[in-house]
């Protein structure tokens, strides 16, 4: 091996001493091929002036560089290149010499043949491939077997360039089954655009017919880079077309992205794409204005800024739940990794192309069968979606009905909860009001009973006096009779007479004792505030008895009270069907009324007043009338439709609760009656009380 | 002598005749009855009566009216003896100003009324 580098390095120094400058490659028969470029050296000829025989000078040589990298790879610029490499070949089979790069201007090769004389072939950009000294769509020169130094002119046009020597054979079965593997991809992608031109017009929908010019500008993008195009039609010069076509391809990418992951219902995310689309479709005309370099720079940033989006919106529609967009996102990330190996293979020549085809196209390939997929699917999975949404959509009904349902059931469980509530309520304040009312009865009736203490007191003095006195004298008489009896001769007359008396007070006593007893009962009947039993009475003794216990009463509370009163009795009115307290209630209110009223007037000290009330029952048909008529101060026409209203009174405060009329006036209409009032001021008031009669 | 009794309860008279029946059958005493005072004043200017017991509460014409009224149409003519269950000292003090000799609660004790009805007697 040290050796071998010793002889290397002689012969490097000897060719340099020479005037070439160079070591020769050498050709190892066994290969089928030599990466060349890490052996050239190269220079640039930034005024693309001048012509083989400047560069092929001895003088000139220094100003050539060495190239140590996998491609020729000058970066961006679109000036000439000289390439010059010298190489040791055993001159008994063919070697060509592979540009492998579609994208190029013109190119010349120079061999010096043995006279030392540089001989040229140029393949100029335009030059059908038929016409190339090796007929192939790219650029290849046979290497004659007598030269040993080669140049190559150039038109690089930015785009790096391998290098190859490979055996003639090795090179022509590449070739064909290069052209296989390419017509393959080609023919799937007239494929996907046909069948998705076909689907847009059974579905009429843009995103099919987007896809189609999609798919159409990675074809053409595909051709032209790989050169392919130049068995389809004369290109004159391969670099605008290559240009051109993502140039105009991005913004359809864009807008297809934005139409089939309907980015339209994130606005955000498809404002940002539609300004990109804006910039895209404005950069087709600003490109004009810049120059190869700064379109092909500007175009690659494109291509990245493009991808990038892409990506994310899939990604962005994905995670927002619409599972193509994680596909969509995928297509372009495997798009990506396609690219990179293929920048990796273009830089360092590893990994190898598979079947002699870019990864760009294999990314392309991946990207066409991910979205064919989608787009067959869509329609599939939008059905589904549509389904299940409409599923969904009446389970959503179905629920909101249950839900509309429920709440109306538990709206009516309230409601009726509350209206339990509120007649629960009402139903306490109805007994409230019934026990106020009862209340207030009573206290009228314990009132009316206050005023008629004393007159009740003085109704029973009186039978309880008799009673008293009745039964003294009884037992006077009794003594009397005794005596009598004792007598040795008896005085039967004085003894009868005795006797007699005796019988006749103990009636007395007997009949008092009873009337205290009924007064008594008639007060307690009185009070009472349960008893509405209807019992059978002489309604002339009713009348009789509140008649006087109220002349009693109001006599006992102001002794200067005095009046006259007369009753006049129907003695043909049957016994009456009526609740018993309650009239005499009435009577008794009547009558206390009356006889206020006589000693109101009285009060004012007429001349030749005399205060009188007349008490009168009588049958009118079959009505029972009792009339209680005074010659009081009467009352005052305003007045009149108040007096049968609750709590009104004219009586100074304390002495009326201003019930009793209204009482009175409910009583009577209990018993289906009626009760009226004429009354005139100063002259006197008359009320009328009717009855029916129930037999 | 002749006593008239003024009371609107009926059932007066029977006590009356009965506690002084002895007097009533010796011509001690007569008796006169009225049931209201207005009858009373009728009876006194048909017969002459010496003594008038009456109640006061009596409807109508009271008894204090009737005393009244006695008083200013036959002076000490005529004695009059108030018997009321209202013995209050308003009354009586009412009754004695006006000119009633006695004031007599009920129930009556006819024991002392006797006394003093013999007191005006003699």
């Amino acid at each position: 091996m040290k050796a071998l580098r010793l002889t290397i390095l002689v012969l490097l120094l000897a060719y340099y001493f020479v005037g070439f400058g160079q070591v020769p490659v050498n050709w190892n028969p066994q290969d089928d091929e030599l990466a060349l470029t890490e052996y050239i050296y190269f220079y640039e000829d930034t005024s693309s002036l001048l012509q083989i025989d400047d560069v092929s000078h001895a003088d000139f040589q220094s100003k050539f560089k060495h190239s140590k990298n996998h491609t020729f790879n000058n970066s961006f610029t679109d000036h000439t290149f000289w390439i010059k490499f010298s190489l040791n070949h055993q001159k008994n089979y063919p070697l060509i010499l592979a540009i492998d790069q579609a994208v190029i201007g013109d190119v010349s090769f120079y061999h010096q043949d043995s006279t030392g004389y540089w001989q040229e072939k140029s393949h100029p950009k335009d030059m059908a491939w038929y016409d190339k000294s090796v007929m192939h769509h790219l650029n290849n020169f046979e290497i004659p077997k007598k030269s040993t130094h080669f140049l190559i002119k150039v038109e690089t046009n930015t785009l790096p360039i391998g290098l190859k020597i490979t055996n003639k054979t090795y090179f022509e079965k590449n070739a064909i089954s290069n052209i296989g593997n390419f017509s393959l991809i080609l023919g799937f992608m007239l494929f996907v655009v046909l069948y998705n031109l076909f689907l847009y017009f059974t579905n009429r929908r843009i995103e099919y017919l987007l896809y189609c010019l999609l798919i159409c500008g990675y074809l053409v993008f595909t051709i032209t880079g790989s050169g392919f195009i130049h068995y389809f039609i004369p290109i004159k010069d391969i670099w605008n077309w290559y240009m051109w076509t993502p140039i105009l391809l991005q913004p359809v990418g864009m807008i297809y992205a934005l139409v089939f992951l309907n980015i339209s219902k994130f606005p955000k995310l498809y404002q940002v794409g539609k300004t990109l689309v804006i910039y895209f479709i404005s950069y087709i005309l600003w490109s004009q204005l810049l120059s190869k370099v700064g379109v092909a720079f500007t175009s690659q940033i494109n291509a990245l800024i493009g991808m990038a989006m892409m990506m994310y919106m899939g990604y962005f529609a994905g995670k927002k739940g619409d599972k193509l967009g994680y596909y969509f996102a995928f297509a372009y990330v495997m798009m990506l990794v396609f690219g990179a190996l293929d920048v990796l293979h273009i830089n360092t020549g590893f990994p190898p192309n598979f079947f002699g085809i870019n990864y760009m196209v294999y990314g392309f390939v991946f990207e066409i069968i991910i979205l064919s997929y989608l787009l067959t699917k869509r329609i599939e999975w939008e059905n589904k979606a549509i389904i299940r949404s409409r599923e969904e959509a009446q389970n959503k009904l179905l629920q909101t009905t249950l839900e509309n349902e429920k709440i109306v059931k538990d709206q009516n469980i309230l409601l009726e909860e509350r209206v339990h509530l509120r007649t629960q309520d009402l139903e306490k304040s109805i007994i409230d009001l019934k026990q106020a009312q009862q209340q207030l009865i009573q206290s009228e009736k314990m009132a009316s009973l206050g005023e008629l203490t004393a007159g009740i007191a003085h109704e029973i003095q009186n039978p309880l006096n008799f009673v008293n006195n009745f039964s003294e004298l009884s037992v006077d008489l009794a003594k009397e009779l005794n005596d009598e009896i004792t007598k040795e001769v008896m005085d039967k007359n004085a003894i009868f007479e005795l006797s007699n008396n005796l019988l006749h007070n103990q009636e007395k006593i007997n009949h008092h004792g009873k009337r205290a007893s009924e007064i008594v009962k008639g007060m307690l009947q009185h009070s009472r505030s349960t008893s509405e039993q209807k019992e059978s009475i002489d309604i002339n003794a009713l009348c009789d008895e509140y008649l006087r216990l109220s002349y009693h009463g109001l006599r006992a509370k102001n002794k200067a009270f005095n009046a006259k009163f007369e009753t006049d009795f129907d003695t043909n009115i049957p016994k009456l069907q009526v609740v018993p307290q309650d009239i005499g209630r009435v009577i008794l209110n009547l009558v206390n009324n009356a006889f206020y009223a006589t000693n109101e007037r009285k009060i004012k000290n007429e001349d030749g007043y005399e205060p009188k009330i007349i008490l009168i029952t009588k049958k009118v048909g079959n009505d029972v009338v009792i009339q209680v008529k005074d010659n009081g101060k009467g009352i005052p026409d305003h007045l009149k439709s108040k007096i049968f209203q609750p709590f009104f009174t004219t009586k100074p405060t304390g002495q009326g609760t201003g019930l009793g009329l209204s009482l009175a006036y409910d009583i009577v209409n209990a018993h289906n009656g009626t009760m009226k009032v004429k009354s005139h001021e100063g002259v006197g008031t008359e009320f009328e009380v009717t009855i029916p009669i129930i037999k | 002598m002749k006593v008239l009794v003024v009371d609107d309860e009926t059932d007066i008279r029977d006590l009356y005749l009965q506690k002084f029946r002895k007097e009533i059958r010796n011509n001690e005493l007569q008796f006169v009855f009225a049931h209201s005072g207005e009858e009373a004043l009728n009876v006194l200017v048909m017969s002459q009566n010496h003594l008038v017991l009456t109640d006061i509460n009596m409807p109508g014409m009271s008894g204090i009216d009737l005393l009244k009224t006695i008083k200013s149409t036959y002076a000490d003519a005529i004695k009059v003896i108030m018997v009321t269950a209202y013995g209050d000292e308003e009354n009586y003090n009412n009754a004695i100003n006006i000119g009633a000799e006695e004031l007599i609660p009920k129930p009556v004790n006819f024991d002392l009324l006797k006394e003093k009805i013999k007191i005006f007697l003699s």
